[in-house]
């Protein structure tokens, strides 16, 4: 299986998601935060007339970072689901490459909250790579509920 | 011609819609001259449009009507019931021919003859159209068979809605752009040539998209125009009196919903009267008003409009709906056991469920509720259903608006910027500039606003982010689709924008607190406001309990008296804290220190005017230059209490404990966990209103040029409760005083007392007394006093 897929830095990591599934990489300046939202949506921003939905990809893992500076310039991945947009909020975005295999499952996990979005770890030109789920990003609330 | 008669047929239709409703308000109110004037000018038209064209059924209904409104202008002719009914029918059967001609068919023929007949006053019976109806198929007689190029009426296009669509959501990408372009144009340096280019630009823009709305949108005057007349048909065949309230018509909505509206809302008002809103007798039985209410209110909240249907009737039944759903194996025991009271009553929605004792020809059958969820369902829409049995019954329709863009007021709250749909806007009053006064209760804080307690939520709680405080906010006073007000504060109310909402990711939505996001000129992002499910969460939809609270209003009864008596609150010059009834208060003053005098055993104080005996005055030694007072009236005469300062207005609930001795506490009363003394304001009335000359109606009239009578007399007589009136005033007097041998004229009026100058003359009797007969003259002043009271 040749699937191409997006390696970026999350959490310190390397990680990949399938490519097809995100629309667009864009840079995120200004994010409209939403008082009293679910504690991992970031805020709003907007890519042309299309609002998107800020996620922050640590926050749903659980981890905690320190806030970030209004105004910083943020990657995030961009993708449709449902009838909406969502931006993924990353670390830093490196390249779409074809994966060599299929994905591994890791003996003992890879810790509770990685493994909801993780569905193994492919093999990479760049080295090994936790291989994401879109949805689970989105779809927090009813996972957890 | 064919132009013609399109035209001809359209303008009538537009008026017909208008007049149905003049109608059913004329009928409410036959002395409202301007509704008839609007009818008439209807009939008018009519009968002169016909003149253009071979219609001459038409042309006879209209002058036959016209003749006989010009009647009842003219004040010749009472509009009586059955005349109203006339006029209906004539405006019906012009509309079944209009509707005939509009569809292309030749005009209905028969004969006019029985509206005609019940306009003239001649006919006992009015309005059958079975009859007219009968004839219609039947064949068409000569004249009537007009040529058929009358087919072709209407001009217009059918397109299919997704294009629609498809234009609409370009115009909102354009608007967008344009306002981005707008902002780097604005930045940069450019030439004016340019900029007046993109000003035109803008121009057209703005036109376009108000032309493309128009292409979809409708107003909901459409839908509800026809419905009061269908509100009052029903109901008259019912035998019920029901009034029906129509709120927010100008709110528009995609002309495709609003067609397939229609069915629900007649399904559901045809309910409401038929088994919903009781007979008359019943309802004045239940302690209800005779004319039951249907209100309608529509509010757009982003990109949805709920439409709001509310009855005063009998509510649902619960336990008989739940035993028809078990008959018909809707539910079994088991499901109805976990089953919740609201759960329960959606039930109604289920098909082959009605909760009608019996099936009537209105409704009953249990189709309906089914198919009407169904439709609304269809456009994406909700139905959902609150009941409480014996108050009442509300159905809440929230719809897509497709394309929204909704009119709103830009708020600031802090660091963030919110829209508030605009329909909910009632007022907007600023804290600062203002003077509102906040007091709170419990932990809810209370705004006054045109003499009624508000609930005030400050936004930024609600949304738990940094703000200004209260008393330094804007208030917005919203109405909320229940039609009760409250007031949101914030920082700042901005602007008013016409905002293209866009929806919300659902984890956004699942707050409640957003209805939708709107990206601003200068690119900034807004999220709307959900005003309806703030107001929820805050707990301020009690639903049906409004109509508790007017029939309350409405009908004074004694119970509820009782349970609340409004009061004031204030504090005493000794620093405790006394409740006073409100209706006894007459003002509140504050008073210049020169103004009191502290006598030995009384004290006054002299306001506007007038003095008036003061009470709480015996500890008190004024230290400030002004003083509050509080004027107690019993109606005729003033008592002033001397207090520190009025602290709030409350309603007493609890019980008042009587005091056991009488003085100036009446009782005790529990207010918020303190024992609080109520001032007994007879108790003060009995014993310091005396001196307050107490019936100054009484007058008598007497000689004032006379030294004695001004110096001596008239002291005496108006401490007896006279108002002295000189002997040449035009007023009417009811005593009269003479001197025994004065020179003056005789003095007029209803009775006279003879003062005699010598003791031996005086006859003993009230009529004539010796002029330094104190006792005697005081008695017969008593004595005429009360024979004439």
């Amino acid at each position: 299986m040749n699937e191409p897929i997006l390696l970026a830095q999350l959490a310190g990591r390397q990680v990949a998601f399938p490519a097809r599934q995100i629309d667009s990489i864009i840079e995120l300046g200004l994010i409209t935060p939403v008082p009293r939202s679910p504690h991992y949506v970031e805020g709003l921003s907007t890519l042309r007339s299309k609002s998107l939905t800020v996620i922050n990809c640590k926050s749903v893992l659980g981890i905690d970072e320190e806030h970030a500076e209004p105004g910083d310039i943020r990657q995030a991945a961009v993708v449709k689901h449902g009838s909406h947009h969502y931006a993924l909020l990353l670390d830093d975005v490196h390249d779409v490459v074809e994966t060599k295999a299929d994905p591994q499952d890791v003996l003992g996990g890879v810790g509770e909250e990685w493994a909801r979005v993780a569905s193994g770890v492919v093999e990479t030109s760049a080295g090994p790579a936790l291989l994401m789920s879109v949805v689970p990003f989105i779809e927090v609330e009813t996972e957890f509920a | 011609m064919d132009d013609l008669l399109a035209e001809f047929i359209a303008e009538t239709h537009d008026m017909l819609g208008a007049v149905q409703e003049t109608l059913v308000s004329w009928e409410a109110n036959p002395s409202d001259s301007e509704k008839l004037d609007i009818i008439f000018r209807f009939v008018h038209t009519v009968k002169g449009n016909c003149g253009f064209f071979d219609l001459p059924r038409l042309a006879a209904l209209s002058h036959a009507a016209e003749t006989s409104l010009a009647e009842v202008r003219a004040g010749n002719r009472q509009p009586d019931k059955p005349f109203i009914d006339a006029i209906l029918a004539v405006i019906d059967r012009i509309d079944e021919m209009v509707s005939a001609l509009e569809a292309g068919e030749d005009l209905p023929s028969g004969s006019d003859d029985d509206v005609l007949a019940a306009l003239d006053g001649s006919a006992g019976s009015v309005e059958q159209p079975e009859t007219a109806q009968s004839e219609t198929p039947s064949a068409p007689e000569p004249e009537a068979a007009k040529p058929t190029e009358t087919t072709q009426v209407a001009r217009s296009i059918r397109l299919p809605v997704t294009l629609l669509d498809r234009v609409m959501a370009e115009i909102s990408d354009v608007v967008l752009v344009r306002n981005e372009l707008g902002r780097h144009i604005r930045k940069a340096d450019l030439d004016p040539a340019l900029v007046s280019t993109f000003d035109r630009l803008t121009g057209i823009i703005n036109d376009l998209r108000e032309d493309v709305s128009q292409m979809r949108m409708h107003r909901l005057d459409h839908l509800y125009a026809p419905l009061p007349r269908l509100v009052r048909d029903l109901s008259h065949d019912l035998g019920k009196k029901v009034a029906l309230e129509v709120d927010g018509g100008q709110v528009e909505l995609d002309r495709e919903i609003i067609e397939l509206i229609r069915d629900p809302i007649v399904h559901i008002l045809r309910n409401a009267i038929d088994h919903g809103i009781e007979a008359p007798e019943v309802r004045l039985t239940n302690q209800k008003p005779e004319t039951g209410t249907i209100s309608i209110n529509t509010r757009q909240t982003g990109n949805h409009v709920a439409i709001i249907i509310d009855d005063d009737g009998a509510g649902i039944n619960v336990d008989r709906l739940v035993k028809r759903a078990k008959d018909a194996g809707i539910v079994t025991d088991e499901e109805l056991q976990v089953m919740s009271g609201a759960h329960k009553l959606e039930l109604i929605f289920e098909p082959g469920i009605s909760t009608a004792a019996e099936v009537t020809s209105i409704s009953g059958r249990g189709v309906g509720m089914d198919v009407a969820r169904a439709n609304i369902e269809r456009l994406g829409g909700t139905i959902a259903i609150r009941s409480e049995e014996g108050e009442g019954t509300r159905l809440i329709i929230s719809l897509p608006a497709t394309l929204s863009i909704v009119p709103s007021l830009t708020v600031q709250v802090g660091d963030h910027r919110f829209g508030v749909p605009r329909s909910y806007a009632e007022e907007i009053v600023s804290s600062r500039s203002d003077r509102l006064s906040f007091c709170d209760a419990g932990d809810s804080k209370l705004v006054e606003f045109r003499g009624k307690k508000l609930r005030c939520i400050r936004l930024a709680d609600v949304l738990g982010i940094a703000g200004d405080d209260t008393t330094q906010c804007d208030l917005l006073i919203a109405k909320l689709a229940s039609g009760d007000l409250c007031a949101l504060a914030v920082d700042k109310v901005l602007d008013h924008e016409e905002l293209v909402v866009k929806p919300l990711a659902d984890a956004i939505m699942s707050c409640n607190l957003y209805t939708g996001a709107s990206l601003l000129d200068d690119g900034s992002l807004v999220l709307m406001l959900h005003v309806t499910g703030i107001a929820m969460q805050e707990g301020l939809h009690t639903d049906v309990a409004r109509k508790k609270r007017s029939y309350v209003q409405e009908q004074a009864s004694k119970a509820a008296d009782k349970l609340a008596i409004p009061a004031v609150l204030f504090s005493t010059l000794e620093g405790t804290a006394q409740l006073v009834r409100m209706d006894s208060v007459t003002r509140i003053a504050k008073v210049d220190r020169t103004a009191f005098r502290f006598g030995e055993a009384s004290a006054q104080v002299v306001i506007n005017g007038d003095i008036v005996p003061l009470y709480g005055s015996e500890s008190a030694h004024l230290c400030a230059d002004k003083a509050n007072v509080l004027l107690l009236g019993d109606g005729k005469r003033e008592i002033a209490y001397l207090i520190d300062k009025v602290l709030d207005t409350v309603r007493l609930t609890n019980e008042i404990m009587p005091e056991s001795q009488a003085g100036l506490v009446e009782g005790v009363v529990l207010l918020d966990g303190m024992a609080t003394e109520v001032v007994d304001c007879h108790w003060l009335f009995a014993n310091y209103g005396t001196q307050q000359t107490d019936d100054t109606v009484r007058t008598c009239r007497m000689d004032l040029t006379d030294q004695w009578v001004r110096s001596i007399l008239r002291p005496l007589v108006e401490s007896a409760g006279y108002k002295v009136i000189d002997g040449d005033a035009s007023e009417d007097a009811d005593l009269a005083i003479m001197l025994e041998g004065g020179e003056s004229a005789p003095l007029q009026a209803a009775e006279i007392i003879t003062l005699m100058s010598a003791e031996a003359e005086a006859e003993g009797g009230p009529d004539s007394i010796y002029r330094y007969d104190r006792d005697g003259l005081i008695a017969a002043l008593q004595s005429k006093k009360r024979a004439s009271v």
